[in-house]
């Protein structure tokens, strides 16, 4: 999953206008200011975030059902021979996916971080 | 089987702690916030936890394992689909869902589309969710009961006196404690029955086992079941045979190859549905509402599919195990005579439980037990809240009293508490009468596959779209669960006419109606109906406050505060229990 690169992203924060939904005050350093969510802001996350999702969700849901598909469509995939052994059918289900599933929900979590702290919250003056 | 005394005082143990912490949680309970989300103050892998105990119910601790025990790998898809259902959760809905302030699903539809119609259709899919899921928690509760407890009260069977006492104290635990009553219990008893998960793994490693050789000396082993024969003298007739392969039906059935369970189109079909069916748990969302900010929601969620990944790997060993274990111990102990034929159990569900005993005596099977009723109690007392908030909150303070006081709706939440347990064991009790349990290989995970089904296709759609599609309009979330709720109850009908010997017809009908699994079906119906209900409708006026909804559920604006306070206050590490976020609602 590669999204825009965070140094665009700084400078499409900079060029939205400072109108501001639901300013919260806070103390920094000596001068109160407000951190403001402008609307051309949260567009902005609203379809990095979709991007970022449904790329994330397309890659989820091609692995998972990639292995139904290959239970029934490619006999190396999920024959067993005479003398047993682990299938890469079995393998993917009780170990891969899983364990694919934990690592693509922290690489989304990060990713989704990082797109809110780079674009909102911009700080301004108290008015 | 005798009394296990073990389970008899674990279980004692459980419903008296959890009286005391529900009195507990009940002097903290004074809003509607409280008794339904907790206040939102649940910090992040707190909440993850209680996720994790509210999710995984009677289906992934005794079906998981039962189903692989059956199914072999078709079984281990459960544990699989399971665990792949939290991450569409995460990727799509958490964080806004969150941010949107909403306490249900209902109501955030309804806030959404501005549409009355919405939000009732949503509560009344909410509801069919929440029984269809409540029955099989009761019936493993019931089947647990009998199995490790085995004491019946006058004129009822052990299985119907474990299915009443659980509804009677769930009822009263979260009727009287509400969410944050469930919250801790749902923490405690998740450690618990995953801590029993890992001692009947341990157990079996003690006891010669090992994971891999035995998957792979097990994997061309032929699947046979135990079947009820048909037979003119008096009692059930069982016998053992050799089961066929739907997906392959050239080859044998066997425990290392898919097709013991599913055909070709029920494959794809079940994984789709368990996969997208999360989403649409009232339970499970209602849960990712509690926390603190949309970002602890993320959190949440992350931890969530991490936890998960590590609860079904050795729950899937624990279903191994016992294939590979059972014959040997079913053969050396004359007290699992009756429960099992020629070394198979006739009852899966009880794999875990007679593995435990047999490996570790009664103490073990004891603490196995009480995992289970702490995995069925955990997930009934979200079933109860979530189908709860929906009557009062999305029906009864929006639409019949709306100017109810706090105090009123709360009272109003604990009868409809009262009244879902009530009909729960009712129809638990119906469905065990009808011998219907009968007719599937450990039925409970597929029923609980059922629920899934109709929460993917009947809610998930809308939801996605109220979230990420600008365009979505009411009409088109309307049509959207009328097709994929109604046409998974219509197919999920027919489907169990069609195994009861009920009707019969052309070859195509029994061809459609021999597919267990329709969300290869009626998920794209949904989708669908959808895109074409939202676009014939453009013309329809945005409801009124959808623009500073958009602003909530994509900002962080209004969050950054509570942020800055779990920052401020020393919480470096707000994960680590409850933390102040805003009351938004």
């Amino acid at each position: 999953m590669r999204g825009p690169r965070l140094a665009d992203l700084r400078g499409a924060r900079r060029r939205h206008d400072p109108v501001g939904q639901q300013p919260a005050a806070v103390e920094d350093d000596a001068e109160p200011v407000a951190e403001i969510d402008a609307p051309e802001e949260v567009d902005l996350v609203f379809r990095l975030q979709r991007r970022l999702a449904f790329t994330a969700g397309v890659v989820f849901l091609a692995a998972t059902l990639a292995v139904p598909v290959l239970s029934i469509t490619w006999p190396t995939w999920y024959a067993v021979g005479e003398r047993g052994g682990i299938t890469p059918n079995f393998a993917a289900v009780a170990f891969l996916l899983p364990t694919g599933y934990a690592a693509l929900a922290l690489v989304f979590r990060r990713r989704a971080d990082v797109y809110e702290e780079r674009i909102l919250g911009r700080r301004e003056p108290h008015p | 089987m005798t009394m296990n005394t073990a389970a008899v005082v674990l279980g004692v143990i459980f419903i008296i702690g959890s009286l005391v912490v529900s009195l507990y949680a009940r002097r903290r309970t004074r809003t509607v916030l409280d008794f339904y989300l907790a206040g939102r103050r649940i910090g992040a892998f707190a909440n993850a936890s209680a996720i994790c105990g509210d999710y995984f119910s009677a289906a992934s601790f005794l079906g998981v394992a039962a189903a692989v025990y059956v199914s072999g790998l078709d079984g281990v898809w459960f544990a699989t689909g399971f665990a792949a259902g939290l991450v569409p959760v995460l990727l799509f809905l958490a964080a806004p869902l969150r941010r949107s302030g909403a306490f249900t699903i209902p109501e955030f539809l309804g806030m959404r589309f501005g549409s009355r119609a919405v939000r009732l259709t949503a509560v009344v899919l909410i509801q069919l969710v929440v029984f269809m899921y409540l029955v099989p928690q009761l019936l493993g509760l019931g089947e647990t009961w009998a199995v490790a407890i085995g004491a019946a009260l006058p004129g009822l069977t052990p299985f119907d006196t474990g299915m009443l006492v659980g509804a009677l104290v769930m009822v009263a635990y979260v009727g009287v404690g509400g969410m944050r009553a469930a919250t801790w219990q749902q923490i405690f008893f998740f450690w618990f029955f995953f801590s029993a998960v890992l001692m009947v793994v341990a157990l079996a490693y003690l006891n010669g086992f090992r994971y891999l050789p035995a998957l792979a000396d097990l994997a061309p082993e032929p699947l046979r079941t135990v079947h009820e024969a048909a037979g003119e003298e008096a009692g059930v007739q069982w016998q053992v045979r050799d089961d066929p392969n739907r997906l392959h039906p050239d080859r044998p059935a066997r425990f290392g190859e898919p097709g013991h369970r599913y055909g070709a189109a029920e494959q794809v079909s079940m994984v789709l549905g368990l996969a997208l069916g999360t989403c649409g748990l009232p339970h499970i969302i209602m849960r990712h509402l509690t926390s603190p900010t949309g970002r602890l929601a993320r959190d949440a969620g992350t931890y969530v599919v991490i936890l998960a990944t590590l609860y079904y790997i050795p729950a899937v060993m624990a279903g191994v195990a016992a294939r590979a274990l059972l014959p040997g111990i079913l053969s050396q102990d004359s007290r699992y005579a009756p429960l099992a034929v020629e070394g198979y159990l006739k009852s899966p569900e009880q794999a875990v439980l007679i593995l435990a005993a047999g490996l570790g005596g009664d103490v073990a099977m004891g603490f196995v037990a009480a995992g289970a009723f702490a995995a069925i109690l955990s997930t009934m007392s979200g079933l109860l809240l979530s189908g709860a908030a929906a009557l009062s909150h999305d029906v009864y303070a929006a639409d019949i009293d709306p100017r109810a006081p706090e105090r009123r709706q709360i009272l109003v939440g604990r009868l409809a508490v009262i009244a879902i347990g009530f009909l729960g064991l009712v129809m638990g009790a119906a469905m065990r009468r009808t011998g219907v349990l009968q007719t599937y290989p450990s039925v409970l995970a597929v029923m609980v596959s059922w629920v899934f089904a109709l929460a993917g296709a009947g809610l998930f759609p809308a939801l996605l779209a109220a979230i990420w599609w600008p365009r979505a309009t009411a009409r088109g979330a309307l049509a959207a669960m009328l097709v994929g709720g109604g046409g998974t109850l219509l197919w999920i009908g027919l489907h169990a006419a069609h195994v009861g010997g009920v009707i019969s017809g052309p070859p195509w009908l029994e061809a459609l109606a021999g597919l267990s699994q329709p969300s290869i079906v009626t998920v794209p119906l949904a989708a669908l109906a959808l895109v074409l209900g939202s676009l014939r409708s453009q013309a329809q006026t945005a409801p009124q406050g959808l623009q500073d909804l958009w602003m909530r559920m994509h900002g962080t604006a209004a969050e950054r505060p509570a942020v800055r306070l779990v920052e401020v206050s020393g919480v470096t590490d707000p994960a680590g229990g409850e933390v102040a976020g805003p009351g938004g609602g």
